[in-house]
């Protein structure tokens, strides 16, 4: 195949093998033992576009099915899901984008599954939770009842179809309908017992969110009852009116994927929404990490002015932003120091997740955490996957995994 | 160091590239403009395979005297990519083109008659 | 999936436990020696040491915990296998070969054709001494749409050289057609200067 380079250019590069292109990440593999470490993936994706065949039958309303199914037949009258403008394959530099229809799969098999366990061998990775690609535009479809019957569709699909085929090695937190409050509680309710169900998922690419809305406190609470996590998982919105003033993608996906995780962390915490749920775990996911040390800065300090606005906290907000959880991914390696400080802020040791964010074009190694020159043995283990093991009750995979849970003070049965 | 025969001069058009393991290295060797090239495989942002993705011509942005901007323009120099992340390195120098500090390990490439060989 | 704090204790508690992990914990740095043989990152004029080890890190890999905890040095072990492997017997592996880029074809068109066609036979009748093979009414129409067609080419994106080398013509034919073209146009030099430092052409 070829790739179309400068001027027309075309360069001719072979079809796509995940367990080729990765194979110096199975080499990092192999060199630092990841087999006898339990590493837990919390933000890996698929394209569930290309299963749409499949997840939209699930729809409940068959009005809005026809309408869907419709939309997506041969000649493509219209579109399911918004799209936002982007590059995220860099004009083909990172070439599995334009690839990845070339990679070939068993028949008779979710051919997810199968380029999943491709990518997760090669890193050493043990479990990795599922989420979509497309459909975290899902909050910006101006209609809230097709927001639900995608998510519910999605959900059906992942824990009656998708999460079977995995062998056990994928788990998922589900699409929560955000943008409808009652069916969000329906998801939990419905779909919250079914396995492979860690957690729920609120794409943050919204136009409008209160995170806060009296709405939501059922399906919080719903959560929490469940001892399940929720997780809010950022992304970038090139056509917000908030990004219009960038002319390139680097500022739009740069600011974007912090933006909107600096804004709803700030309504969580202000709201006291910790002292409401304080069983709840809650995940910050894809925004990387330098924006945490700046929110807990910049609020503590007005906490400190403002106390009256903010009733609801008896600690400092950067005390209960302590407690939550983060992804890893996309790390900012850049000034060590920095990184070092981030860690001791956050108290990465047991609130940091380890992610890849594979296929997306800037992944992260698990050699990204387990090199840091400054983490303990310890730290090493408990973001890898120790916490992850923890949280998801995850089970190690062979006996070196569990005695490095059990040495490091992770191990709880699953 | 050693030289290691890697291939026939007349075998690799302009434009060729092939990636080779000598031992404990992993190296690309490019054919650009008529001469030869050879780099470490392993990126230096997380070891992806450097060598192995898209070649593709430097972007510059050209200002007016004045400072406004004339835009994105491709330029005559041709950079390397690599496939993971997309990191891109000189294809003359292996130097990460926004860093010139962060250079993949270059190896000396040596042509007698038409054996090309790779000092590794 | 329950008890998701389990593990979790008092946030002010661990945050000085996380606080600066002790120096000693720090892993074993790369041995020199195979240090040195990728000498070509420069990452710590930027960044710090740190920063090179964690780099060489991802290439080399790093010591077990086991045998941080006995004070080995793994790394040198392996630097020193690797150099005994490669003093035997290093034999080359070719792993892939990556074809050159396909050239992009022009568009070949019958006008094309036939251009070429008169210019060999103007060249012919050139080389042979008739300076007067082509009128100057002739001359003047083949210049004029010469600069339409390559002009609008050029501004369209299409981009290519002028001349297919720079033995096509001598430097002083060049100035002399150069000339008449912005006498032609009623241009100076200084604007030619002018309009390529503000259009970057």
């Amino acid at each position: 195949m070829d790739l179309i380079s400068d001027r027309g250019r075309r360069v001719q590069v072979d079809e796509l093998n995940t367990t080729k292109l990765l194979a110096h990440a199975a080499k990092q593999t192999r060199d630092r033992k990841f087999d006898d470490v339990l590493i837990v993936d919390v933000d890996a994706h698929h394209y569930e576009n290309e299963n749409f065949g499949e997840i939209l039958p699930f729809m409940e309303n068959e009005v809005l099915k026809q309408l869907a199914m419709a939309a997506r037949s041969k000649g493509g009258r219209g579109s399911v899901l918004p799209s936002v403008p982007g590059y995220q394959d860099m004009g083909g530099r990172v070439t599995r984008y334009p690839l990845r229809s070339t990679e070939k799969t068993d028949p008779g098999r979710l051919r997810d599954a199968q380029l999943g366990e491709r990518w997760m061998d090669a890193m050493g990775v043990d479990y990795s939770c599922l989420f979509p690609t497309g459909m975290l535009n899902v909050g910006l479809h101006p209609q809230k009842e097709m927001e639900f019957e995608l998510c519910w569709a999605y959900n059906r699909w992942v824990t009656e179809v998708a999460l079977p085929q995995t062998n056990g090695r994928m788990f998922t937190q589900l699409s929560l309908p955000f943008g409808d409050p009652e069916g969000s509680l329906r998801c939990v309710e419905t779909f919250g017992h079914r396995k492979g169900v860690g957690g729920w998922m609120v794409t943050t690419v919204r136009p409008k969110m209160p995170v806060y809305d009296n709405a939501y406190m059922k399906t919080y609470r719903a959560i929490e009852e469940r001892g399940q996590t929720l997780a809010f998982h950022s992304g970038p919105s090139w056509g917000d009116h908030t990004f219009q003033s960038c002319n390139r993608f680097i500022s739009a996906h740069a600011l974007g994927f912090s933006w909107y995780n600096i804004l709803h962390c700030t309504n969580w915490i202000v709201n006291g929404m910790n002292e409401r749920f304080p069983k709840l775990p809650v995940l910050w996911i894809e925004a990387g990490l330098a924006w945490i040390p700046f929110v807990m800065q910049r609020i503590d300090h007005e906490f400190m002015l403002r106390p009256s606005e903010c009733p609801l906290l008896k600690r400092k907000p950067s005390e209960y932003m302590r407690e939550m959880f983060y992804s890893s991914q996309p790390m900012e390696i850049q000034d060590m120091d920095a990184l070092e400080c981030t860690f001791r802020m956050i108290d990465a040791e047991n609130s940091l997740l380890y992610a890849s964010d594979y296929p997306h074009w800037d992944f992260d190694l698990p050699s990204t955490i387990w090199d840091l020159p400054f983490l303990t043995d310890k730290a090493r283990h408990n973001i890898l996957g120790g916490t992850a093991h923890k949280l998801f009750k995850l089970p190690p995979r062979n006996e070196a995994q569990k005695q490095n849970l059990i040495k490091y003070g992770n191990y709880v049965e699953c | 160091m050693a030289e290691q025969f890697v291939g026939k001069a007349s075998e690799f058009k302009d434009g060729d590239r092939q990636i080779v393991r000598i031992g404990e290295h992993e190296i690309g060797i490019f054919r650009h403009e008529g001469e030869f090239y050879a780099y470490s495989n392993f990126c230096l942002h997380q070891g992806g395979p450097a060598c192995e993705g898209l070649t593709i011509a430097r972007v510059e942005e050209r200002l007016r005297p004045d400072k406004t901007s004339m835009g994105l323009h491709f330029t005559n120099d041709m950079n390397f990519v690599c496939p993971w992340h997309g990191y891109e390195y000189d294809m003359k120098t292996g130097e990460h083109v926004s860093n010139r500090k962060l250079k993949l390990r270059k190896y000396d490439v040596v042509q007698k008659g038409n054996d090309v060989y790779v000092v590794a | 999936m329950s008890s998701p704090k389990a593990g979790k204790t008092a946030p002010k508690a661990k945050a000085g436990k996380a606080g600066k992990p002790a120096k000693a914990a720090k892993p074993a740095k790369p041995a020199k020696v195979k240090a040195e043989a990728h000498a070509g990152v420069a990452a710590g004029a930027l960044v710090g040491e740190d920063k090179v080890h964690f780099v060489k890190a991802i290439w080399e890999g790093v010591p077990s915990s086991k045998a941080k905890a006995k004070g080995d040095k793994p790394n040198a072990d392996k630097a020193k296998t690797a150099k005994a492997k490669a003093e035997k017997a290093p034999k080359v592996e070719i792993l892939r070969k990556i074809s050159a880029p396909a050239r992009v074809e022009a568009r070949q068109t019958a006008e094309s054709k036939q251009a070429l066609a008169l210019v060999a036979a103007l060249e012919a009748k050139f080389e042979a001494g008739e300076l007067e093979v082509l009128t100057p009414e002739a001359t003047q129409a083949l210049v004029g749409v010469i600069c339409k067609i390559y002009g609008a080419n050029q501004e369209s994106g299409n981009k290519y050289p002028l001349l297919s080398g720079r033995a096509a013509v001598t430097g002083t034919d060049a100035m002399i057609t150069c000339s008449a073209l912005l006498k032609a146009v009623d241009l100076q030099v200084f604007e030619l200067g002018m309009w390529q430092s503000w259009s970057g052409v």
